[in-house]
């Protein structure tokens, strides 16, 4: 059975219309919801938590229609971004917050406490006030709050977001082991697509209060549906060329790029299109490539473990990523190939072609 | 890198020795612009004659008084009145002064009413605020309206409330012989209910700019965890807002301790001294006894005594803050 189900609900706003929105969450599922800013993320959140009422379709929690669920009933617990925790309490009050509202005995609430810290290991910072904690303990303190709840699902609303690069990797990482140990439903939202992609079971693209795609983070990645998704997922972002498929239907045409698109089926020859080719799928031309397009390097920024190289194309910008560091200032200088496995194109209205 | 950061450095030229040679010659206020220092005491020092004039002097002309017998029936004139200088005798009366101490007594007794009476319907109001329902913004505009009032013209209305023939007792369905302002037992609850009704939408405006302060995520997650309307507002909102809360209270007390006009207009500190506050006795010492001395002991020592209590109350604000 499902832990969520939204059933085409659609909530109207005066400047904004989120949905209708389609989306199920299995239990013990690490579901991720991804899209750029203001796309709809919270929102979704809102419908599921009850905070929010769908003017239209429904939410099921457990299988059962929430429309008559008052927000604790539904046994969900979140975790805010700014993680809300209540500042005039200790580490210790924050955690069983939840129990104590609900009149658990102290025995009880005792022993739940002690299990939590356990896994989250937070034993010794529960005696200090939200102010006297570092990022990261406060955000084991908010996780210890929401999963003490014994609830159906916890949501995570950018929940690492506040913290710096090296702890948000640590923290996504255990995020992972504490969704596995407890075999807890997740949903976890953020607009950073390699926070969503690292942990997630699956992924929900939403655009513009859609759902544009649902999926594995890998079939999202390597199979974008549509445009939209193909330009919010990836960084660098994939490089996108505008122009038309050739009157017998066999090449995609953008100026000098000229590629093969057999095997595609559907495509819609003589029309507008567009051909997306991720950076990491453009390499150097060897000297027996054929379909070689000629590049000039306007900047390289080397990252240590890949390099990125900024280059012109047909008078149009792309970026290519390259493993490791160039050997020289003119490596991927002057001519490159695109792997034409990996090409995405897209017709007119931004649909993909060629999907399953 | 080296370079570029050398030229940084030099980039501000060196003062020719001639420029600070002129510049000397030129005196004092040649060098007031390139020194800071001098030129923030001379930024500063209107602000602090200003100061000198309106707080410094009159403290100190009020304390050099106090320790005379001086009075302008003397015909002498005030900076001479260290000819009649007492040893602080005033600061002895004052202790052992029945009617002050009675005055002081019902002043008190009135702060101790009217403002928890102001902070409950405060607190109450605030809480019925925090929602959002139709007509909000009109009754927030018709809830401040009061505290616009000139207390003199608050004191008015209820004096015209509170007649025996006047609204309040026609309402109460009470004979025109009830009498509240020249009741001994209804005269102060007359002006509990004047000054509460002015003053409950200032607590109410400070309560609600407290309880507004509390970020909506920690409301949301108290709901998602089981608490009730009344366990957030208990457990969450009101922790929170201490230090609001304690300046609201030195705030309202403080005005309270000072309560006149409307004291004035209703009952002139009738019947006999019932609704006399400290105000009032000082305004009769002042005006009708002409001991200006003694009201200078008097008023010097409240100042101190307030500005005591109202010191620990904002430093206790100010630890509990956030």
């Amino acid at each position: 059975m499902n832990a969520i189900s939204i059933q085409g609900a659609i909530k109207k706003y005066p400047k904004f219309t989120l949905g209708p929105i389609d989306l199920s969450v299995e239990r013990g599922e690490l579901f991720g919801i991804l899209g750029p800013p203001s796309a709809g993320k919270t929102s979704i959140l809102k419908l599921i938590l009850g905070l929010v009422k769908p003017d239209r379709g429904k939410v099921l929690i457990g299988g059962a229609n929430s429309d008559e669920m008052e927000v604790a009933e539904r046994q969900i617990s979140m975790v805010f971004q700014n993680l809300a925790l209540f500042p005039h309490m200790s580490g210790r009050e924050n955690i069983a917050f939840p129990l104590t509202e609900r009149g658990v005995s102290s025995k009880e609430i005792a022993a739940r406490l002690d299990a939590v810290s356990d896994v989250l290991h937070v034993g010794h910072i529960l005696h200090k006030n939200p102010a006297q904690m570092s990022g990261g303990e406060r955000q084991r303190i908010a996780l210890g709050r929401a999963l003490i709840a014994d609830s159906r699902a916890i949501l995570l609303d950018e929940p690492i977001a506040a913290l710096d690069a090296r702890l948000r990797e640590e923290m996504r990482v255990e995020l992972k082991r504490l969704q596995r140990t407890n075999n807890q439903t997740f949903v976890y939202v953020s607009h950073d697509e390699e926070e969503v992609m690292a942990i997630a079971d699956r992924v929900a693209v939403v655009i513009d209060g859609r759902v544009a795609q649902v999926g594995a983070p890998d079939d999202v990645y390597n199979k974008p549906n549509s445009l939209s998704v193909a330009q919010v997922i990836g960084s660098p972002p994939m490089n996108l060329f505008q122009g038309r498929f050739s009157a017998d239907g066999r090449h995609f045409e953008c100026g000098d790029i000229v590629v093969a698109v057999a095997g595609i089926r559907d495509v819609p020859a003589g029309e507008q299109g567009t051909l997306g080719i991720r950076p990491e799928d453009i390499h150097r031309a060897g000297d027996h490539a054929t379909r070689r397009f000629r590049i000039s390097v306007n900047s390289i920024e080397p990252l240590g473990g890949y390099t990125i190289v900024n280059a012109t194309l047909g008078g149009q910008l792309i970026k290519i990523r390259v493993s490791g560091q160039l050997d020289g200032p003119d490596d991927h200088g002057g001519s490159v190939v695109f792997d034409e496995r990996r090409l995405h194109l897209f017709d007119s209205e931004g649909d993909r072609l060629g999907m399953e | 890198m080296t370079d570029a950061t050398a030229e940084t450095i030099t980039d501000t030229p060196a003062e020719p020795a001639s420029a600070k040679a002129n510049r000397r010659s030129r005196g004092y206020w040649a060098g007031v612009a390139h020194d800071s220092r001098k030129l923030g005491f001379w930024f500063v020092a209107p602000a602090v004659l200003l100061l000198l004039f309106i707080v410094v002097f009159p403290l100190a002309m009020q304390l050099y008084l106090s320790l005379t017998w001086w009075t302008p029936l003397d015909g002498v004139r005030w900076y001479r009145a260290y000819e009649s200088f007492n040893s602080g005798d005033n600061y002895a009366r004052l202790l052992t002064d029945g009617a002050l101490w009675a005055a002081l007594g019902r002043t008190v007794l009135l702060m101790a009413i009217a403002v928890p009476a102001q902070f409950l319907l405060g607190l109450g109001l605030a809480y019925l605020f925090m929602e959002q329902f139709v007509g909000r913004k009109f009754f927030y505009s018709i809830l401040l309206t009061p505290m616009m009032i000139v207390p003199a013209v608050v004191g008015l209305i209820f004096f015209l409330l509170f007649q025996g023939t006047g609204p309040v007792n026609d309402t109460l369905r009470l004979p025109t012989s009830f009498a509240w302002l020249t009741d001994v037992h209804r005269a102060m609850l007359a002006v509990i209910i004047a000054d509460t009704w002015q003053w409950t939408p200032l607590m109410f405006l400070i309560l609600l700019a407290g309880m507004l302060g509390v970020p909506a995520d920690q409301l949301t997650a108290g709901r998602l965890l089981g608490a009730s309307n009344w366990q957030n507002f208990c457990k969450i909102v009101l922790p929170r807002m201490k230090s609001v809360i304690a300046i609201a209270l030195v705030l309202r007390s403080v005005e309270c301790f000072k309560i006149f006009d409307v004291i004035f207009v209703m009952t002139k500190g009738g019947p006999g001294v019932e609704t006399e506050t400290i105000s009032l006795f000082l305004y009769k010492k002042t005006f009708a006894d002409l001991d200006w001395s003694y009201v200078a002991a008097i008023g010097l020592t409240i100042l101190f005594s307030l500005s005591l209590i109202a010191a620990r109350g904002l430093s206790y604000a100010a630890k509990r803050k956030g």
